[in-house]
């Protein structure tokens, strides 16, 4: 399934390059989609005797049980969704089947690993006024006192929800943002718009400098 | 009328200098007892005594108002008037109120300044188209005028209009004699003519309790005193269900938080009234100019007559999604009312099980237009300790018999 | 717009929850005996308190865990907030 070669984005409605869509600059606020990432949901209790034991031998990783914080591997990185499920996502340059891997290494438990990579799209924006764009249509407070490096939050942008991820890119402020495919669209149109004060005149959608 | 309003008693007083006017209604203090004590002094409450005096010759009653008369949801409605139900049941009923809403003024010797300037439905989908036209069917079955209009007759109607929206506006329906009305005369119209007839409207003075005795109704206690009566009629809308629990009586009722907002005076560019389900949207302009939008009802239940900011911003995105040009006009005033809601989308007009005791409520977002017509069916509940045709299906036990009226989005109820 | 905190997630606005009405009704475990008038009370009747409320809210665009507020329903203010049953994790 990773072998498609014409495999598209759901951003293919704003330009179509290899790599995937990006607006902006990095000395202000750069948008860059994240294209075909691998996104793992697993469901399962905590509780269960064995079942967090299994999930860390299969992934590296342990599964975080604090409610929106995230815990992270060489190449995965678990985030918290509700107390029985968490959103696997492979950090790696290749795919990682993680969720074969996890129904393997949990073939007895009571669980659910659901690949769930074509649902949704990855969008990163970074620079010094990511957090300011992504402000205008969210209702969390942003601000790193209230937000740090290691949480994460299911929330709304505007009209659709989305899995915020608060990245540390060498200093650099950055959020990863999780949206379902069908409002991908909608979600980096209207981040377009929030960007456009920032960024100088006539920096039209698809160009970048990065 | 010892006070009749004509154009004789405008020259008289105004040569006098409008300084001889008499009160429009009394300040009585309660008698100990009537034959109906009616709680509450809104639209509703205030056309049930003046129908039961004038048409069923009762006198002796008293109307008891918590607040201030006409001061609930009667002052706080977008004054929306129109009958174009879909069920037989509801059309019945409320195109009994649009007739009476057309003789209204005359016969209360008060201009409601009713205004039959067209209300239109928009249809926004495919799906929807079929279920407008379904309605405009329905609605001439039942003797209630209605019809189809195409997007360029929406245009002709309403030139502001975008019609070429996210979701595009495919037609709707007209019902040309609905309109608006002034809402606030409606209520200082029935009272001033219930008033003359020999009612007792009693303000500040909250029922604390209903009081039975061997199944059957003894009175109210009030902040001012105990108060024999008959018969009770309760219409106290968003708070149906605390007067119910006095009584110990269940309803099938949640009040929620409805809100709406005007803008300053613009010139006039909407001349009459425009709905939207789909966008979820109601837009009219009062005869002073001002752009009266009616938003949806908050999703908790609430006594607090406020709501909250997104219920407005969603309906204010939808009004500039279909008129761009409004887009600046700032708003002026939003406030919040109370309504009552049933599971059907419809009201409850009906009998108790305790004797003498009547509710009329679960008028839900939409009970301005019903104004007379509830009055002139609860008034003949009351009178017959029998409903009238009109009101027998709206009974509290269709919530026990499973003959409920299905109006939640088949009536163009936005909400 | 009020602001609610979900017993996981914290305080969140109110656009990222659903509410789901009175809490405490229980579904009658033998229906097919009840007469239309208890189940016509199961169905629709309710309390609609002028006071404190017990009821129930779903964090929809968050954690999708239902739980039960107790809130002022003339003051919308919250007076307290519990988890929905005995999770598997906190019964272990």
């Amino acid at each position: 399934m990773w072998t498609e070669l014409d495999q598209e984005t759901p951003l293919v409605g704003l330009g179509h390059p290899p790599g995937g869509f990006t607006h902006g600059q990095l000395g202000s606020v750069l948008l860059a989609e994240l294209p075909f990432v691998e996104l793992t949901n697993l469901r399962g209790e905590p509780g269960s005797p064995g079942f967090l034991a299994a999930v860390l031998d299969s992934i590296g990783s342990e599964l975080p049980t604090t409610p929106n914080t995230v815990a992270t591997s060489a190449d995965c990185c678990a985030m918290w969704l509700a107390p029985n499920e968490w959103l696997l996502r492979s950090t790696g340059a290749q795919p990682t089947d993680l969720a074969r891997r996890l129904d393997a290494a949990l073939g007895r438990q009571f669980f659910a690993a659901t690949d769930q990579s074509s649902g949704y799209s990855v969008i990163r924006l970074s620079g010094p006024h990511a957090r300011a764009v992504l402000a205008k249509g969210s209702p969390l407070d942003l601000h790193p006192r209230a937000f740090g490096v290691g949480q994460c939050a299911q929330t709304l942008h505007f009209k659709t929800s989305v899995l915020l991820r608060r990245l540390d890119l060498a200093g650099q402020e950055a959020w990863e943002v999780i949206v379902r495919r069908s409002f991908a669209d909608y979600a980096v149109r209207i981040m377009l718009d929030a960007m456009e004060e920032y960024l100088g005149p006539g920096v039209a959608p698809g160009s970048s400098s990065h | 009328m010892s006070n009749r309003y004509s154009i004789f008693s405008l020259i008289k007083n105004g040569l006098s200098h409008n300084e001889k006017w008499g009160q429009a209604w009394r300040s009585p203090e309660p008698r100990r007892e009537y034959d109906v004590v009616i709680v509450g002094a809104g639209g509703h409450g205030l056309a049930t005594a003046y129908y039961l005096a004038k048409v069923h010759g009762v006198r002796n009653i008293a109307v008891l108002e918590k607040g201030w008369l006409g001061g609930g949801n009667v002052a706080r409605n977008t004054t929306i008037v129109r009958s174009n139900y879909l069920w037989d049941e509801s059309a019945r009923l409320y195109e009994k109120s649009m007739q009476l809403w057309e003789g209204l003024s005359q016969d209360l010797n008060y201009n409601v300044m009713f205004s039959q300037r067209g209300v239109l439905n928009l249809a926004h989908t495919l799906q929807e188209v079929r279920d407008t036209q379904r309605r405009i069917n329905a609605n001439r079955y039942n003797g209630v005028d209605g019809e189809w209009v195409t997007p360029e007759q929406v245009r002709d109607i309403v030139p502001i209009i975008n019609l070429n929206t996210r979701y595009p506006v495919l037609g709707g329906s007209l019902q040309r004699r609905g309109g608006v009305a002034r809402h606030d005369a409606v209520a200082w119209g029935f009272a001033r003519a219930a008033d003359a007839l020999g009612v007792d409207l009693i303000q500040n003075c909250p029922v604390t309790n209903i009081r039975t005795k061997g199944g059957a109704v003894e009175g109210v206690d009030t902040g001012k005193g105990f108060i024999k009566a008959k018969k009770v009629a309760v219409v106290v809308a968003g708070h149906s269900s605390v007067l119910a629990e006095m009584a110990g009586i269940r309803l099938p009722i949640e009040s929620h938080p409805l809100q709406a907002l005007v803008s300053e005076p613009v010139k006039p560019v909407i001349h009459t009234v425009i709905m939207s389900n789909a966008v979820h949207a109601y837009i009219s302009q009062s005869d002073k100019g001002d752009l009266v939008i009616g938003a949806g009802v908050d999703q908790y239940t609430g006594y607090g007559q406020r709501g909250s900011f997104q219920s407005i911003e969603h309906t204010v995105q939808a009004i500039v999604e279909m008129f761009p040009t409004l887009s600046r006009v700032r708003m002026n005033r939003q406030w919040g009312g109370i309504v009552d809601v049933t599971p059907d989308a419809c009201p409850i007009v009906s009998k108790t099980d305790i004797k003498g005791l009547y509710f009329n409520c679960g008028w839900g977002t939409g009970g301005f237009k019903a104004t007379p017509g509830s009055g002139w069916v609860f008034a003949h509940t009351i009178a017959h300790n029998e409903p009238h045709p009109l009101n027998a299906a709206f009974s509290i036990d269709r919530f026990y018999n499973g003959h409920l009226i299905d109006e939640h989005g088949a009536a163009a109820v936005a909400h | 717009m009020l602001v609610i905190r979900c017993p996981w997630c914290g305080e969140r606005a109110e656009t990222e929850f659903n509410y789901g009405g009175e809490a405490d009704i229980v579904r009658p475990t033998d229906a097919e005996h009840l007469s239309d008038r208890e189940w016509g009370d199961y169905v629709f009747m309710r309390k609609n308190t002028l006071g404190l409320h017990r009821e129930q809210w779903v964090h929809s665009h968050g954690c999708r865990r239902w739980f039960v507020a107790e809130r002022d329903t003339r003051t919308y203010q919250f007076k307290s907030y519990e988890k929905l049953g005995a999770h598997a994790m906190e019964k272990s």
